[in-house]
């Protein structure tokens, strides 16, 4: 079975306890392989999740996306000088990136 | 971190939420299971950069200070990880930057092999303590 993280997705129903996702804009911060932004994607109307490394990225942009709802897109950036123009998502989730 | 809360807000709608999704500085519990329940635990204070977090917390209280954020709810939770093996649990600690007390490998294998010997099937389980928080836009 070898390592599996977080099997009863606690961590993206916490996600969904706590915001209301639906046909949200959403801009994950530290969205690395998209792990957890497959997990609640289902939901909003877009998601950007963005990374400052490359290879997780490069990983989230070519897995598969079977849930995902609406448009998902990744790229790499910090979170300390987005590239997007103001007032452009109803939800930042900070993953463990403070 | 006051500048990644600064860009989270010029990024946010009015009335946004922010999320921010983090692990605490508490002792982890590391487990050998049998079919989900615990044959043995052991709380160890490891943790992955307790500084950084004291300065995420730092920086948050002062977006709320500054009239940026309004604190709405935190939800605690526990973050499983299952491994076979001491060595998978070893590659997820140094990929976490786990640090502090040492995880006892030796003793978890030692108990592992032990449960294996009366033929059960052991796995390792590794729980962190996380806070989901949630705070409005102004």
């Amino acid at each position: 079975m070898a390592t599996e993280v977080d099997p009863a997705r606690v961590m993206p129903y916490a996600i969904l306890q706590a915001a209301d996702l639906r046909d949200a804009r959403i801009l994950e911060v530290g969205a690395g392989d998209g792990r957890l932004t497959f997990q609640y994607a289902s939901q909003p109307r877009s998601v950007i999740g963005i990374d400052t490394t490359e290879r997780d990225i490069r990983s989230a942009v070519v897995a598969p996306r079977k849930e995902a709802r609406g448009q998902m897109h990744f790229l790499c950036a910090s979170g300390t000088a987005l590239p997007f123009s103001a007032e452009q998502f109803d939800i930042v989730l900070l993953a463990s990136s403070l | 971190m006051v500048d990644a809360l600064r860009e989270a807000r010029r990024v946010m709608a009015r009335r946004g939420v922010l999320i921010d999704l983090r692990p605490l500085v508490a002792p982890i519990v590391v487990e050998v299971i049998v079919a989900a329940q615990p044959a043995w635990a052991k709380e160890v204070a490891s943790y992955s950069a307790p500084e950084d977090l004291a300065a995420a917390d730092a920086a948050v209280q002062n977006a709320i200070s500054s009239d940026w954020f309004v604190f709405e709810k935190s939800i605690p939770f526990d973050f499983e990880i299952y491994c076979d093996t001491v060595a998978e649990l070893s590659d997820y600690a140094k990929a976490r930057k786990l640090h502090g007390e040492e995880i006892p490998y030796d003793e978890l294998e030692k108990r592992q092999a032990e449960l294996s010997a009366q033929r059960q099937l052991p796995r390792l389980r590794c729980r962190r303590r996380w806070m989901l928080s949630t705070y409005r836009n102004k």
